[in-house]
């Protein structure tokens, strides 16, 4: 079967646990992830939703599979542009290790299928993201560039 | 740790990345050239924008790459001073310093501590503050020697308050070692370069050369 991937590995100067509170709380993802905050329990099987900070779902799925500080796997659709909603779900993996006083992270998003128009999106995506999240928590905010959401999108 | 790939690799496992798609890589590169787009993580349609790669008149051939954009809140003349003097280097870089004089087709060294030469070549192109290419080949390790010369590009370019740094680690042959091993290499070694930059401070794991090495 077809697939298209996009892998990002960065190392941060934190904790496992504060890596995981920055991943998934409202507070702090509307800091480095363009003020957007994803509605969930963060419970396996449930709900999960990326929200605007005008309030529209732009990407949703569910937990697959959760692990506090060490593992999260959520489907992930696109809900607002439909080339892409037409492609299905994909998957988010996060993975934290650490090592010594930092936690080595590994963000990858995956679909099944060849040349997905998702993933060719969130490749250009992630890296300003993630690198916004890493001076986030090494130095207390954001990327100027990630702090908020983009006019007329 | 670039310089040294094999006790990278254990400090930096990765299966994942270990083994790069050239064609996914390739796709990558494509995507992170526009870097409008750069902002939108999700609501823009990417547009197929051309590497020179694509561009190039030769005929298509054999490839391994790895390609790594991290964004960094600096300048970019900061930055160029970090990639290419000692003093900054030995930080981020475990201790490595590189012998050139940073002009187009001087030679260029990645030297270890102990004075040993880690990877040599040449400068093949330099635009201060902006771009930077060299050739490297692994002078320490007789199965990546073997594999000849790899280059090395950096592409500095500011975006507000930060510098989009792009680096592009490719050998014109399937199946790289070296590739392979640099692979898990440098997103520890550019992280580590990042905190540096903005908090004074390297990453404790990238700080020394590895004992034994």
């Amino acid at each position: 079967m077809g697939k298209s991937q996009f892998v990002y590995v960065i190392y941060i100067r934190t904790s496992p646990e504060k890596l995981w509170e920055a991943l998934t709380k409202p507070e702090f993802t509307r800091q480095f992830w363009c003020e957007t905050w994803q509605e969930c329990d963060w419970k396996q099987g449930t709900s999960w939703k990326l929200i605007t900070p005008d309030g529209r779902a732009i990407d949703s799925g569910e937990v697959i599979e959760i692990v506090p500080h060490k593992r999260l796997v959520v489907s992930w659709r696109k809900e607002t542009i439909p080339a892409m909603h037409a492609e299905g779900h994909s998957r988010l993996t996060y993975e934290l290790e650490q090592h010594g006083d930092t936690v080595k992270l590994t963000v990858t998003h995956t679909m099944d299928r060849d040349n997905s128009k998702l993933i060719q999106a969130v490749s250009s995506g992630w890296p300003p993201i993630l690198s916004s999240l890493k001076s986030m928590l090494e130095t207390g905010e954001s990327l100027e560039l990630t702090r908020h959401w983009p006019k007329g999108i | 740790l670039a310089a040294d790939p094999v006790k990278l690799e254990e400090h930096a496992r990765n299966g994942r990345i270990a083994r790069i798609d050239p064609a996914l890589a390739e796709r990558n590169l494509k995507q992170t050239k526009d870097a409008k787009l750069m902002l939108m993580n999700q609501e823009f349609l990417v547009r197929g924008s051309h590497s020179r790669w694509n561009n190039s008149k030769e005929k298509p051939m054999a490839k391994s790459q790895f390609v790594y954009v991290i964004y960094i809140r600096t300048t970019p003349e900061k930055l160029w001073e970090a990639l290419t003097k000692p003093e900054f280097t030995r930080q981020f870089w475990c201790e490595t310093w590189q012998d050139c004089d940073w002009k187009q087709g001087s030679s260029w060294k990645i030297m270890i501590p102990d004075g040993r030469v880690g990877d040599s070549g040449e400068v093949l192109e330099i635009v201060p503050h902006k771009r930077l290419v060299v050739s490297w080949r692994n002078e320490f390790i007789p199965e990546l020697r073997e594999e000849g010369y790899s280059r090395l590009s950096y592409e500095l370019e500011q975006q507000g308050d930060t510098v989009k740094l792009t680096v592009t680690h490719e050998m014109d042959k399937d199946g790289s070692t070296l590739i392979e091993k640099i692979s898990s290499g440098w997103p520890p070694l550019l992280s580590s370069l990042k905190s540096m930059l903005e908090t004074g401070e390297s990453l404790e794991l990238t700080r020394h050369w590895p004992k034994g090495m």
